[in-house]
């Protein structure tokens, strides 16, 4: 009977083993090289009603200069509108303010006792007695400054690009004379409506319209105490700015992001214009900020890398908006969020409910293509990564 | 160096020959060495005898199990393999009839039949290329190299395309209070906006 060596039985496996594996792992790498030179990178395929053109350079937000030339009326109301944004940080008031926002998801009414200082900000006392800052922390004191509030001219430029603004006519409110400002679009219809207190340039009351003429946003003092007289001279409205965008991203930063799969909208969102882009928080709670206005409605995007979490935050609930769930609370503004892509978006908004439903109908802008070439490809660029210290 | 040249026999191309089982060329040598060699020309009678000898007889009657049985066998059996020759190769053969090959068979193959080792002889015609256990082997070791490298290949494509799959991201809950903030602080300078809002949506009790 002849013997045979085991070892030499299992030696024989593994040449064999290690020449097939060889093989194939050739031929993979064969394929692999071809898909990753002739496959371009995962194709994103646009999505329904891409506003922003999410996957073309962004240039560093800006304000568009107005074109229109304007009347002296015109120019008049405006002066009116700049004076109301110069108020809230030269005229110490308290009172009792209204707050109703209305919406086809909702509406909110509430009242708050409202006190503000110069200089030092303003302290919102709610309807359940909490004392709350300007940064929405449970205080027992005034601890935030208010800055920033002002109307500057790249905001009025803005708005009289997209608007009309009149003095329609001298009224009375609170017992104290005020002057009413109409906001009205190129067409003629009335968008907003302000009431500015003759005597401290105060906005007394708002009121924001939606196409069909229905107010959906009015805020309106039911009480005002004004405490002391307008501070010393105001400084030059084209000196101030028309928010806190500080720590605004720039354009190469939003290239960036983009290019690491943040899926954000461009300069031009649901026909407003990017006048902020800047990051909040950090690590995972890192969002970006991504605010737009038209200089009489204003919207905050903010993006976030991830999924939405099932648990439906409290106070909101689930709604279809167009063929999209979303989370949505109405308070006193529209605030929404929904996923798509690996992103969570969440919206805040005082704009009419057919804006909302264009934000949210255009993101993501892009969706993922989950094709097979698509995923090798992807897959090889994951694992060239690994390799790849320089990726 | 080369051995000087020295007249060989037939051997077993004697029995090859009488079988009329040589191509052209081979056959034409043998004729011509049969033709002043008495001893083979003795031989190749001697097997044509035999065979008339043979085709006279009746075939003998086999018992169909034991036609069963061989018909059982494997092809190469383990004693085929090592069950020495009976009748050793003649010696010169191979320089003189290094092209010979019996009829049917190539005549460049790379192991003509006076170069088969003395273990593995096996007569002349017995069995055709495609049957031989070597090329058996060898055909068995391509087809198990190429499923190897199919499944290698298959695998290592799979791993990629899982790779490629879409990573779980994590869940996030959005700050919402936070933003509301945020968005009032960015945009309270709006004609429209109202930053006392921001403060008093946070406030509200359904948060």
């Amino acid at each position: 009977m002849k013997l045979v060596d085991p070892r030499a039985g299992l030696l024989r496996a593994a040449r064999r083993l290690v020449l097939v594996m060889g093989a194939g792992a050739l031929g993979a790498v064969v394929c692999s090289t071809g898909v990753y030179l002739f496959v371009p990178a995962p194709v994103e395929t646009t999505g329904a009603g891409q506003s922003g053109g999410g996957s073309t350079p962004r240039t560093a937000p800006a304000f568009t200069s107005s074109i229109r030339t304007l009347g002296a009326s015109e120019r008049q109301a405006l002066e009116l509108l700049r004076r109301a944004g110069r108020a809230q940080n030269q005229v110490d008031y308290q009172g009792t303010k209204l707050f109703r926002s209305w919406s086809r998801w909702g509406e909110m009414t509430t009242t708050a006792f409202v006190r503000n200082v110069p200089g030092r900000g303003v302290t919102v006392i709610a309807e359940d007695g909490s004392t709350r800052s300007a940064t929405g922390q449970r205080v027992p004191q005034l601890v935030s400054a208010e800055s920033h509030l002002d109307l500057s001219d790249e905001t009025l430029a803005t708005l009289t690009q997209a608007y009309r603004v009149r003095i329609v006519a001298a009224e009375r409110l609170l017992g104290r004379p005020v002057t009413r400002v109409d906001v009205l679009r190129l067409s003629g219809t009335v968008v907003g409506r302000l009431w500015v207190d003759d005597a401290t340039g105060l906005a007394v009351q708002r009121e924001l319209l939606d196409t069909a003429g229905r107010v959906i946003r009015r805020s309106a003092f039911t009480g005002l105490s004004v405490l002391g007289p307008a501070a010393s001279p105001t400084p030059s409205p084209s000196a101030a700015t028309v928010d806190d965008c500080a720590g605004g991203l720039t354009a190469d930063e939003l290239a960036e992001l983009a290019s690491e799969g943040w899926d954000l909208p461009g300069r031009q969102l649901a026909g407003l214009t990017q006048v902020c882009a800047r990051t909040v928080g950090t690590g995972v709670d890192r969002s970006i900020q991504l605010s737009y206005s038209d200089g009489l409605f204003a919207l905050s995007l903010f993006a976030q890398r991830g999924r939405l979490d099932e648990a439906v935050p409290g106070g909101f609930k689930r709604r279809q908006v167009g063929d999209t769930a979303v989370y949505l609370r109405c308070g006193l503004y529209r605030e929404l969020s929904w996923a798509g892509s690996g992103m969570v978006y969440t919206l805040v908004t005082d704009a009419p409910d057919a804006t909302v439903t264009t934000v949210v109908e255009s993101l993501p802008t892009v969706a993922a293509d989950t094709g097979v070439l698509a995923r090798m490809s992807k897959g090889i660029r994951r694992v060239g990564s690994w390799v790849d210290p320089f990726h | 160096m080369t051995a000087p040249r020295r007249d060989p026999h037939l051997g077993e191309l004697a029995s090859a020959f009488a079988d009329d089982a040589l191509d052209l060329t081979t056959r034409d040598r043998v004729l011509v060495h049969l033709a002043h060699c008495a001893e083979c020309r003795a031989e190749v009678d001697g097997h044509r005898q035999v065979k008339a000898r043979l085709a006279k007889l009746e075939p003998p009657s086999c018992p169909s199990s034991l036609l069963d049985r061989l018909r059982a066998l494997p092809e190469t059996t383990p004693a085929d393999r090592v069950t020495p020759a009976l009748t050793p190769p003649p010696v010169r053969l191979e320089a003189s009839f290094r092209s010979v090959a019996p009829a049917g068979r190539s005549t460049g193959g790379r192991r003509p039949v006076a170069a088969v080792a003395p273990g593995r002889r096996r007569p002349a015609g017995r069995r055709t290329a495609g049957s031989r256990p070597g090329g058996r082997r060898l055909r068995r070791r391509v087809v198990a190299t190429a499923v190897g490298g199919v499944a290698a290949f298959a695998l290592s494509l799979g791993t990629v395309v899982v790779l490629g799959g879409e990573e779980q991201p994590s869940t996030v809950n959005p700050p919402v209070l936070t933003y509301i903030q945020e968005h009032g602080a960015v945009t309270g300078g709006v004609a429209g906006g109202d930053r006392e809002a921001s403060v008093v949506d946070v406030a509200d009790p359904h948060e």
